[in-house]
């Protein structure tokens, strides 16, 4: 007979909180900016990936009494994590924690064109870039307001100038309309 | 025999309720006419000919043709309301301020574009939501640091606006059967950006709680009546037997309510519906049955319950519940009651 597999939420397992940390550290972020709360996996046994969150203790106290089995989600969600790669993909709810840190943190900020194309989910070449890092690798998407707009990945041509630079899509707010339900 | 009757006949209803299915069948030629001119199944003319008179039931068939407009549920938790109103108004949006249904609510006018995808809307900055909707929660009457729960969750209207109204300082938990809804409501609220709420993937008739929560939202599954100005094919698509499966479901479900719900707590059930079997008759029923509810104001704008529907007298605290008429509200049809559990 098949057991039906049901998700446990689980205090996170070391690999998974060293892949978080280091997520964040490439962003210039303690891991305390990023997760405020200690951090739990939500994980379907055998399942190629688990979810990471940092909810609020009154909510993490009201899971562990109330519902441990059956739990879908839970608020502080902060991304999934490849159980084999241990890849760490950031959510957008992250992002918007992450945005407040911007001029601390790799954020990338475009302007009122550059935006609309990343909403769409297209990258975004280097003239409708109005600040971001130099070096390649992940940061998070504001606009000129410093709202979160998604995660990117910024590819620079030459490592002697800083400009232009695209910034790759990761993950972008528009994932709300079209996947989001 | 229909699945759903089947299930019907191992729950428990209202006494009277097969006995006013019945009734409602016979027919008058008014109710007829009516129903061929606005295109509905007859016993449903009928019965709003019982519940309104002839004049009552033409006015509700007529505001019933006009289309609901949009409203949405300005976000407080993430921006000033005049900030995001005047957002909206540099796009080209014409919004009227509806405080009577909601501190928050605003009737979208006319819309340049799709009220669903502005980048506003994707900041979590509003919900769209029924005005009807919106009053519920506020019956409801959330407060910081309450355990809540809301036990058809999804797509998260009224779950976000609980965590909006205690600033995400109550722990809320929204439960959903149906895969697909729950995906969006865990979209809406990653959206609107809460924190302090457990989604559960469950059948809420089935849940194995304690009497621990402060209190409990109830927005039943239900015929979808009230919603005939968002969907027309409600007009004709709902028979008399759903209604006996759906009204002993609602049923199960507030018992379910009641038992979870801490002694001195709130409970709210509502239900999108126009249908007595669905509003009175589940809350006379469960008054009957379990001892120690009260019912309270519901403190909206909503008119009176029905005190009687086709001979049927109600108790007379069941018109301190109230409904929603799209004839008198210009929103959506809802059922609501707000009740206290005294004690265990």
């Amino acid at each position: 007979m098949q057991v039906k597999k049901t998700p446990r939420l689980i205090p996170a397992p070391d690999w998974a909180v060293r892949s978080i940390e280091s997520f964040c550290s490439a962003l210039g972020a303690r891991l305390e900016e990023c997760a405020p709360y200690p951090i739990y996996t939500l994980e379907v046994p055998g399942g190629p990936y688990v979810e990471a969150f940092s909810p609020p203790p009154t909510a993490a106290k009201a899971a562990h009494e109330l519902f441990n089995n059956v739990i879908y989600s839970i608020g502080g969600y902060l991304g999934n994590i490849d159980r084999e790669t241990h890849h760490f993909n950031p959510s957008l709810p992250l992002a918007h924690r992450i945005a407040r840190l911007c001029g601390t943190v790799r954020c990338c900020i475009l302007d009122e064109r550059g935006e609309r194309k990343f909403l769409y989910g297209k990258p975004v070449t280097g003239e409708y870039i109005v600040s971001g890092p130099c070096t390649p690798g992940p940061c998070v998407v504001v606009n000129r307001i410093g709202e979160a707009l998604g995660w990117g990945s910024i590819r620079v041509k030459s490592k002697r100038r800083c400009t232009p630079h695209t910034l790759q899509p990761v993950k972008d707010l528009g994932w709300y309309l079209r996947r989001g339900g | 025999m229909a699945r759903s009757e089947q299930v019907a006949n191992g729950l428990n209803g209202h006494p009277m309720i097969e006995k006013v299915l019945s009734t409602s069948q016979k027919v008058s030629a008014e109710a007829r006419r009516l129903a061929q001119r606005y295109g509905y199944l007859p016993y449903m003319v009928e019965r709003y000919i019982d519940m309104l008179g002839l004049q009552g039931a033409e006015r509700l068939l007529e505001a019933n043709e006009r289309p609901l407009p949009q409203y949405l549920r300005c976000n407080d938790y993430l921006i000033d309301c005049e900030l995001l109103v005047k957002r909206l108004e540099e796009k080209g949006f014409e919004l009227e301020y509806t405080p009577q249904f909601s501190p928050y609510a605003y009737k979208i006018v006319n819309a340049p574009i799709r009220p669903g995808a502005t980048h506003e809307y994707l900041q979590g900055y509003y919900y769209l939501q029924g005005p009807a909707s919106m009053a519920i929660v506020h019956s409801l009457d959330p407060k910081q640091g309450e355990l809540i729960i809301d036990m058809a969750a999804a797509p998260g209207g009224k779950a976000t606006q609980i965590l909006q109204i205690t600033r995400d300082r109550s722990t809320l938990i929204a439960v959903e059967k149906n895969r697909r809804r729950m995906r969006a409501l865990r979209a809406n609220m990653q959206r609107m950006r809460f924190e302090n709420y457990i989604l559960v993937r469950a059948d809420s008739t089935s849940l194995n709680l304690p009497a621990s929560f402060d209190r409990v939202l109830l927005d039943a599954p239900s015929t979808g009546e009230g919603t005939i100005r968002k969907d027309p094919s409600r007009k004709t698509s709902r028979r008399p037997e759903d209604l006996l499966y759906i009204h002993k479901l609602q049923v199960k479900l507030l018992e379910k309510a009641v038992e979870i719900a801490k002694p001195g707590s709130t409970i709210v059930y509502a239900a999108c519906t126009l249908a007595p079997e669905e509003g009175e008759m589940v809350i006379d029923y469960i008054l009957d049955k379990i001892g120690g509810l009260e019912v309270e104001d519901h403190g909206t704008i909503a008119s009176p319950a029905l005190g009687e529907f086709f001979g049927i007298k109600f108790k007379e605290e069941v018109k301190r519940c109230g409904r929603f008429w799209p004839h008198i509200h210009d929103s959506e049809g809802f059922f609501l009651c707000r009740l206290r559990k005294l004690r265990d």
